[in-house]
């Protein structure tokens, strides 16, 4: 695989490695995971596995968020003990964990916070991807007992993103017995260096493009490297007509070399149940 | 995606080999339904096309087992309007727009259905300008739906020809409510295949089960064929306290197999769906 995110991290160009010496290490990225309050208290559960029949593996954790007060902040924090042979750990409130844990600076440990987290399986290489799973659920109680939860696997860092296109599809209002939907959209910079996005709403009816605008005009600043950024609600939009119920999404890093990925979620208006899924990339 | 460098090699020579340039994109929905189980679970479709693609009418192949016979059926429906660069067409519930366009035979008109669905469209040259999203959904006691997305999966290269591997709970984890786990397998390739699944205890990494899936649905699996076993946890061998299983599934044959796993809650039967980890 071309590159490894951790590696940079510790100042290790990655041009430095030999080509085609595979990496002794694994990563996971998963594009989100929160503690915080909005419709409901939503919280993420991570479910991270070892499959490896012999290898005992350190896994190391990053935790990469926009702090209340503007700042990038990242926390790392080490699962321990080290993750045996077919060894799973589960954690109910991973963003918790981190703050029991210290790895959260005392200016966020009482904040709701939002990011992206990477997971690194020191002993397990890319090649053998498929042996690491690293799984987030995001869930929030339901009004009437047991919870309500999207998930999605955390998916290998070597592959994730795309320097070109990211595109996914949206609707909005009622579909029949599907329910009254509405959707939020999730983007996130996989890396490397800061980027800009590129943001398009197409109508799903017309094909006509909508809205064209730079992620930096509504977040009020550029992706740092793991960083994700979510639009709640985006039919919401000023630009888009009250009557458009389908939207194609379209993002591109404005900055070349950088890879963008992106998720939507599509969530009952009603029950405040979310169905999570990755946007295509080209 | 992320191109490894030697298919990034791969792809620059296809640039200037114009015959290899792939003229259709088929993805596969691994699980399409309209069943009654815990609740009445339909799947929702949207199919979105990227802006600047050329106009494309794909056509949608469904293939179920039937409960009536055991037969495979294997139904197509093209879509009745042409999709422009930038546009999305919806199904509300996919399985009733077939049987509404009478693809579905008399027999299993009226009975719970349950398959995968891959869509097909001509013209197009790159996965990433075709967007299956599906949403199975069922209504919640107190209004409104609870459901599961999933993505449709490029048909060519889906799936593993090795080992597929997932780790499953069950139980109560703090907040994250109380879960039971289902698993599907699929199978994306072309030719019948049987699996060999491995339970493991997650906890401990002693072998729980081995067993062959066709010893317990009494098949192979079709091909585009998708077989579910539910609340594993209970399933004959695997001991009641068990919270962590890791199960593989490997081919018995040659093929190409995935996976799929569901995380439900057991209060409010709202699914939380993965896919398998596959090794290349």
């Amino acid at each position: 695989m071309i590159r490894h995110s951790l590696g940079l991290t510790l100042g290790i160009s990655a041009s430095l490695l030999p080509s085609g010496i595979a990496q002794a290490e694994h990563t996971k990225s998963v594009p989100v995971v929160t503690q915080v309050q909005g419709a409901a208290l939503y919280r993420t559960s991570m479910t991270i596995s070892n499959g490896n029949a012999a290898v005992t593996t350190p896994v190391n954790m990053r935790f990469s968020y926009r702090a209340p007060d503007g700042s990038f902040q990242i926390a790392q924090l080490a699962i321990s003990p080290n993750l045996g042979p077919r060894k799973v750990q589960v954690f109910d409130d991973i963003v918790q964990e981190f703050k029991d844990q210290g790895a959260i600076r005392a200016a966020d440990v009482n904040s709701p916070l939002f990011g992206t987290l990477l997971v690194t399986f020191d002993t397990i290489e890319d090649d053998n991807k498929f042996e690491a799973a690293a799984v987030a659920r995001t869930y929030s109680a339901a009004p009437a007992g047991g919870t309500l939860g999207i998930a999605y696997a955390g998916r290998c860092f070597c592959l994730t993103g795309s320097q070109g296109r990211v595109i996914g599809a949206m609707r909005s209002g009622v579909f029949g017995n599907d329910g009254s939907t509405r959707a939020n959209l999730g983007i996130i910079n996989e890396g490397f260096g800061t980027t800009d996005v590129q943001v398009s709403y197409f109508d799903g009816d017309s094909g006509n493009l909508l809205k064209t605008f730079a992620l930096s005009s509504r977040a009020g600043h550029v992706l740092e490297e793991n960083e994700v950024y979510q639009i709640n609600n985006l039919f919401a939009d000023p630009a888009v007509p009250g009557t458009t119920t389908k939207l194609v999404v379209e993002l591109k890093a404005l900055t070349n070399g950088v890879y963008v990925s992106g998720y939507g979620v599509q969530l009952d208006n009603t029950t405040q149940d979310g169905a999570f899924f990755f946007f295509e990339e080209e | 995606m992320r191109t490894p460098r030697i298919a990034a090699a791969a792809s620059a020579i296809l640039l200037f080999v114009p015959a290899l340039v792939v003229s259709a994109i088929s993805q596969r929905i691994p699980v399409v339904t309209q069943v009654q189980g815990v609740v009445f679970y339909r799947t929702f479709l949207m199919v979105g096309v990227a802006s600047g693609s050329p106009t494309v009418t794909p056509r949608m192949t469904l293939t179920y087992r039937s409960p009536v016979d055991g037969s495979v059926q294997t139904p197509t429906l093209t879509l009745p309007e042409p999709i422009a660069g930038g546009q999305a067409q919806t199904f509300e519930d996919v399985i009733q727009t077939f049987k509404d366009s009478g693809l579905i035979r008399p027999q299993d008109q009226s009975v719970g259905l349950f398959g995968t669905l891959e869509v097909t469209a001509d013209a197009l040259t790159d996965p990433s300008q075709l967007s299956l999203v599906a949403r199975t959904f069922s209504p919640a006691a107190g209004g409104g739906t609870n459901g599961i997305a999933y993505v449709g999966r490029d048909a060519q290269t889906a799936g593993s020809g090795s080992r597929i591997v997932a780790f499953l709970r069950n139980g109560t984890f703090g907040s994250d409510g109380t879960t039971r786990a289902n698993i599907g397998f699929v199978n994306e390739g072309a030719t019948p295949v049987d699996l060999r699944i491995t339970y493991l205890d997650a906890t401990t990494g002693a072998k729980i089960k081995d067993f062959t899936l066709s010893s317990v649905v009494s098949r192979p699996l079709g091909p585009g064929e998708v077989v579910q076993l539910n609340n594993v946890f209970v399933s004959a061998g695997v001991p009641g306290a068990t919270r962590l299983m890791s199960v593989t599934a490997t081919p018995v044959t040659a093929g190409r197999i995935s996976g799929y796993a569901v995380q439900l809650d057991s209060v409010t039967s709202d699914g939380s769906f993965f896919l398998m980890t596959e090794e290349p």
